[in-house]
């Protein structure tokens, strides 16, 4: 590369190896006063690159642990900057997806007064608020105010889910396509799949779509065995071969959700995706959450999630989609029932939101949404089986 | 007693009156419901691996375990002799209780042994180790890949990935954990 120097920093001087920002340069000259470590200027000419003396000497050794993190190589040999470098080249496309399909890209506030009242979930708190564990509220408001079509990249907020495939503060693709169902919405996951995969350099592709559509009862029938999902825990677990631990008996037995779910790691997780991607669909309704439930069928909700293949074996949730509920009332009595619940259980009772259930009264168009873990897909097509790979920093690095 | 959120890799657990390592632990939460733990643990005795999984609301019984300092002195046909270092007293090791890690034990190492019920069942290496390179190629000029790597053999007979300008004779710190290069260390 000819030109203007640039800054380069000194990484060894034996044989003399200098790094710019786009990689390894071997040096034709070095002055004498540079050790490795030290920033200086790069200067390019036909006779090869020469390293000017320093402008930063390093106090610290080199290399160090900003260095190490950024640089140190996988197995396979790529770094977390070759990471980060892919990752940009997604969010672009991505971005690019949407803008061409006509969705507005919005941002709503990170910090909320309600976090929503879901059973299961552990709000973040930031002063009298809470940091965001979805930007759905907000983003609905919107689609009330008659926004029409919208997507938003925006951070989440989680406590205590840490591990492999979580980190509390995530990055969350959401989209709502107005005038679409969950049918209209699971072909355009596919499509944004495909748009990415044929435009860029993707380590570790999923195969072409279409993916099965696999109703959560079909699925529960192939994979444990259970005829009716339903049915009471006992049941569940029996179907499924599973037996209750005797700390559960001595508890008073395990609740419906409760098997539900532990037939669903232990029996259909681990095989679901063996065929390779899958969306799962027709939950339980009571698992409904802000789902409609299906009109010809009210026993299940129009909602789904998509699953991958998992490097390294089993399987990622990507994505979870509703055919959005659009009911006030409904909607207020699901929200006081997880309430209940969540008193019940001794979890924190958050705030209801009800600037957003005033704005399901004032009426939401007919619209599909769904909620995608970027990290999570980013991490899938790189090929990285930790979702600290694909991030900047991860919570243990700050 | 601890909580599922304890539930990290070499956590010392009691399942069925058997002390367990966890080798791995994954939380998992699908479909916003109730959060599971999913675990891969290791019998300290038998070594055997078996998988099991928590609720995030059950506890966890860990197990009463001691670790004690001691310096490895040589080995011995399938044994591996390491004394007290408050005591002076020696005790042989089962190679199979070391595994792979027996790549990192330098003569007068220092470590953590894991006791249980006074008899030793594992080895903790300090997370840091420095070794000499007996063999690698010369540093390679020309190569401008980023993050280039090739192998380099240690004193122990261990081999791990160094950097292009990484030479023969050099002491290298190692991270015991991932078995990775870190950086040369002047001797």
């Amino acid at each position: 590369m000819l030109g203007a120097p640039r800054p380069g920093r000194l990484v060894s001087r034996q044989p003399p190896l200098a790094e710019d920002a786009a990689g390894i340069v071997t040096l034709e000259h070095i002055h004498d006063d540079i050790q490795p470590g030290d920033w200086g200027w790069l200067h390019t000419t036909g006779e090869g690159t020469s390293l000017t003396a320093a402008v930063q000497k390093t106090a610290a050794p080199f290399p160090g642990e900003e260095w190490r993190r950024l640089h140190r190589t996988d197995p396979a040999g790529r770094s977390r900057l070759a990471a980060l470098r892919f990752r940009h080249r997604i969010m672009r496309r991505v971005r690019e997806f949407f803008d061409t399909r006509g969705y507005l890209e919005v941002e709503t506030p990170l910090r909320v007064p309600s976090p929503g009242v879901e059973t299961h979930l552990s709000a973040l708190s930031a002063d009298d608020w809470f940091l965001s564990p979805s930007p759905e509220f907000q983003m609905k408001r919107l689609l009330a105010g008659g926004s029409g079509s919208i997507y938003q990249i925006c951070r989440a907020f989680r406590r205590d889910e840490t591990g492999a495939r979580h980190n509390p503060e995530f990055t969350m693709l959401e989209w709502y396509a107005v005038g679409a169902d969950t049918t209209q919405l699971r072909t355009e996951v596919e499509a944004l799949i495909t748009y990415v995969q044929e435009r860029e350099d993707v380590p570790s592709p999923l195969p072409p779509p279409p993916y099965p559509r696999l109703p959560m009862a079909a699925a529960f029938a192939r994979f444990a065995g259970v005829t009716d999902m339903m049915a009471p825990a006992p049941v569940l677990l029996a179907q499924a071969n599973l037996s209750v631990q005797a700390a559960d008996l001595a508890a008073g037995g395990m609740s419906w959700e409760e098997a539900f779910f532990t037939v669903f790691v232990e029996r259909i997780e681990p095989r679901l995706c063996e065929d390779g991607p899958v969306f799962l669909t027709q939950w339980p309704a009571p698992m409904a959450s802000l789902a409609r439930l299906i009109p010809e069928n009210p026993l299940v909700a129009d909602r789904f999630e998509f699953f991958a293949p998992a490097p390294g074996g089993g399987d990622l949730e990507i994505a979870n989609g509703f055919g959005e509920l659009l009911d006030a009332e409904l909607q207020r009595a699901r929200s006081l029932e997880d309430l209940a619940w969540r008193r019940d259980h001794g979890a924190p009772e958050y705030p209801l939101d009800e600037k957003f259930l005033q704005a399901l009264a004032e009426g939401m168009p007919p619209v599909s949404g769904i909620a995608l873990g970027l990290d999570r897909l980013v991490m899938l097509w790189w090929g990285a089986d930790h979702i600290r790979s694909v991030l900047t920093f991860a919570g243990d690095e700050l | 007693m601890a909580s599922t959120s304890d539930l990290k890799k070499n956590l010392k657990i009691l399942v069925d009156g058997d002390p367990y390592t966890v080798v791995e632990a994954q939380f998992v939460k699908p479909g916003k419901g109730t959060a599971f733990t999913k675990c891969r643990i290791k019998n300290l005795i038998t070594g055997s691996v078996l998988e099991r999984t928590w609720r995030s609301n059950e506890s966890i019984e860990l197990a009463n375990t001691e670790n004690r300092k001691m310096e490895f002195l040589y080995s011995e046909g399938e044994h591996f002799v390491f004394m007290d270092r408050e005591t002076y007293e020696q005790f042989h090791v089962e190679a199979e209780v070391l595994g792979d890690d027996s790549r990192w034990l330098i003569d007068n190492l220092v470590t953590d042994v894991l006791f249980f019920n006074e008899k030793p069942v594992g080895v903790e290496f300090p997370t840091f180790v420095e070794m000499q390179i007996v063999h690698c190629e010369p540093g390679v000029r020309g190569d401008t890949a980023t993050g280039a790597s090739k192998p380099a053999t240690l004193i122990t007979g261990a081999t791990v990935q160094v950097p292009l300008f990484v030479n023969e004779g050099e002491w290298l710190k190692i991270d015991t954990r991932t078995g990775e290069y870190v950086e040369r260390v002047k001797k």
